[in-house]
């Protein structure tokens, strides 16, 4: 691809090589029939100079819709220069400026804005945890290309309290956006949004109640994928008409005990995140392993429904309970037994045969942890985890080759294990 | 069962911030008593927080004295004092430091230095030996915007009814580490002002490995001084002192830019 493009126009314009990937095993709905629209609509707002604004993992997409300004997920987008392979670029050039130590998740993004090759966005939100290199970077990149940004601060521990603050810090974002737009947010809008918004959550969690199911009527592509479509089109009809079709779809397969893969050897979990360089990897590990990755804490919504649409402190409130149980903050923002907890808890709700701990190398934090979560997982549920350091973005790091071949050997493992002695 | 405490801290500075983090300092002081069996009163605080004022009193006198054109201590030395008031017993601190400001005022100043430095930046900056190979090669520190340094004491706390909120806003007001958003450009301007008052002819901005907060900073850091025509120098260090000859070679270097 030539230097210099738009990267909304790249990425609209490139998805046919992810969509195809999805596509070697699905007859289904593709979550690329509603992902390619959502960029063809970031591409056209590009273009017109319709409002764009960013917002991270730890932000849904409701208020901007309802605003009518068109929201990017910054990981999402990343994720997708980098299947696109043009992250390493834009890493390098972020580099220069920035320590190479920073999550390349940031220095994709100040690489791209340094390029030219992404406008800015009218603002930018991102919640206080749990990334210390999203604090690092977000506003020094809001600073130096001139845009509003807005931290929504919240605390390390979750109770009544925090969800007090973190709803007055989402008050005064919605102030901001205002006063950005110089539009008032339109309350029937945004309770139309909200209702959408918790049709998609219901159908979520009656979908997470399919996919634990043996075995597993998704592929691994198709659970991983989903997370840019969660995010990005929270509280859109879009997203609910693709939840009911998945759910229905998937509902019918196990009614006529059909899985993803003719057979299921192996259910893998991965309990932290995904590579995106390659996203091949995941259908290798279908085809050599039979081992269907059945879930992904990044991509692991159980959020319910926001109880109180009627009244906008009520939305507000709902929305600080939902930044709290994102995933990514659920687990690596607050005291590390989130963190044990909630993987503990998706080994054993997706009848994990094996986990990955696909560490990202700028996750200190998380890094911290990897061994304690490995040993707790395996003592309490005999679930082997391999703990793998490699950089989620960036395969210079540990290549798709080092990768699989990491994979092998675990997997080998599990599977000997799985047989027995004298099994087959 | 060893006493063990988290004390939360917001990330930005408001009224809403300020109420929540005096929260969490009622929370940690009732900590305290529970475990220790202790009373805080009101007296108590504010007879300490008196003693902590007078503190960043006396080292706001010492940093006054490292302005001079021959100032009467090295950075390191002026380190290694900031670093004992973490340690000692503040009575007996201030009244070391009040004998050490009686000394300096007759101590010889030191002449023998080819450019006046501030250090900037941050990431447990506690490490004199740190400071020594930059001096030992002729740049003198004449001042700092660091946590173990001028960060530590440039804010007193203003007493007013309630000891705790008045903690908490002082706390929050001070100069701050990069996790503080919506304070990048007081950041900036509180390492300039430190450096132009001290008339630091270049900066010294040196930040811990993997501490990502201080690798972003350097981002707009950077340009500020660039902007304002300060000479920068940007270093990244282990926590202990390593790779000196390295360092050596960059301070050099930087030293020999600032004769030109």
């Amino acid at each position: 691809m030539e230097m210099g493009k738009n990267i909304y126009d790249k990425i609209a314009e490139n998805f046919s090589f992810i969509k195809e990937l999805i596509s070697e095993k699905n007859e289904g709905t593709n979550v690329f029939e509603y992902l390619g629209p959502y960029f063809d609509t970031v591409m056209e707002a590009s273009r017109t100079g319709k409002p764009i604004a960013w917002v991270n993992f730890g932000v849904m997409s409701e208020l901007f819709w309802a605003m009518d300004v068109v929201p990017v997920v910054i990981d999402a987008l990343t994720g997708a220069i980098s299947g696109l392979g043009e992250a390493n670029r834009y890493i390098d050039l972020g580099e220069e400026h920035m320590a190479d130590y920073i999550c390349s998740n940031n220095k994709i993004l100040l690489g791209a804005c340094l390029a030219g090759e992404i406008p800015p966005p009218i603002l930018m939100a991102h919640p206080s945890h749990p990334c210390d290199s999203n604090l690092a970077t977000y506003p020094q990149i809001a600073d130096y290309f001139g845009f509003p940004y807005f931290c929504i601060d919240m605390p390390y521990f979750r109770n009544e309290r925090s969800i007090q603050y973190t709803a007055q810090e989402l008050g005064k974002l919605v102030k901001l956006l205002e006063q950005t737009t110089n539009r008032k947010l339109d309350f029937d809008r945004l309770q139309e949004v909200m209702r959408y918004s918790n049709q998609a959550h219901e159908l979520v969690l009656k979908l997470n109640g399919l996919r634990q199911h043996v075995p597993s009527p998704y592929s691994s592509l198709e659970m991983i994928t989903e997370y840019g479509l969660l995010m990005s089109l929270a509280g859109t009809p879009q997203l609910v008409e693709y939840l009911q079709k998945k759910y229905d779809e998937s509902k019918a397969k196990i009614e006529r005990s059909e899985g993803h893969l003719d057979e299921e050897k192996l259910r893998l979990v991965w309990i932290y995140g995904a590579v995106t360089f390659d996203m091949g990897i995941f259908n290798w590990l279908e085809r050599e392993y039979g081992a269907v990755s059945v879930s992904h804490m990044n991509n692991n919504f159980t959020i319910k429904p926001v109880e109180d649409i009627s009244t906008m402190d009520g939305i507000l409130r709902g929305w600080a309970k939902k930044i709290e149980l994102m995933p990514m903050t659920r687990e690596c923002g607050g005291p590390w037994e989130n963190y044990l907890n909630a993987a503990i808890d998706l080994c054993r709700d997706y009848k994990a045969d094996a986990a990955i701990f696909a560490g990202h190398i700028a996750c200190k934090s998380n890094w911290a942890i990897a061994k304690l979560v490995k040993d707790r997982i395996y003592e309490e549920l005999g679930v082997p985890v391999l703990n793998l350091q490699l950089d989620l973005f960036d395969s210079r790091v540990l290549s798709a080759e080092g990768i699989k071949a990491a994979l092998d050997t675990f997997l080998t493992t599990v599977v000997e294990s799985k047989r027995g002695p004298g099994g087959n | 069962m060893l006493f063990r405490s988290f004390i939360d801290m917001p990330h930005k500075v408001n009224d809403d911030a300020i109420a929540l983090y005096r929260e969490f300092l009622e929370e940690f002081k009732n900590h305290v008593e529970e475990f220790f069996g202790v009373k805080i009163t009101d007296t108590n605080l504010i007879d300490a927080i008196n003693i902590y004022n007078e503190t960043r009193d006396l080292l706001k006198q010492l940093y006054e004295l490292r302005k001079a054109d021959n100032p009467p201590i090295t950075g390191a030395e002026s380190l290694r004092v900031t670093l004992a008031s973490t340690t000692i017993p503040r009575e007996q601190y201030n009244r070391l430091l009040r004998k050490l400001l009686e000394e300096l005022s007759e101590r010889n100043g030191i002449t023998n230095y080819r450019a006046r430095l501030s250090i900037a930046g941050g990431g447990g900056c506690d490490n004199p030996a740190f400071y020594e190979v930059i001096e030992e090669l002729g740049g003198l520190i004449v001042s700092d915007s660091i946590c173990y340094g001028s960060r530590y004491f440039s804010e007193s706390v203003e007493v007013k009814d309630d000891p705790l909120l008045s903690l908490a806003r002082a706390y929050l007001n001070g100069p701050s580490c990069p996790r503080m958003v919506e304070k990048l450009a007081e950041r900036c301007n509180f390492a300039r002002d430190t450096a132009q008052n001290s008339r630091a002819d270049g900066v010294i901005f040196q930040r811990l490995r993997y501490c990502d907060l201080w690798g972003g900073e350097q981002f707009n850091f950077r340009k500020k001084m660039k902007d304002e025509g300060i000479p920068l120098l940007s270093l990244e260090r282990e926590y202990w002192l390593s790779a000196t000859g390295q360092l050596q070679t960059r301070v050099q270097a930087f030293l020999e830019s600032l004769e030109e």
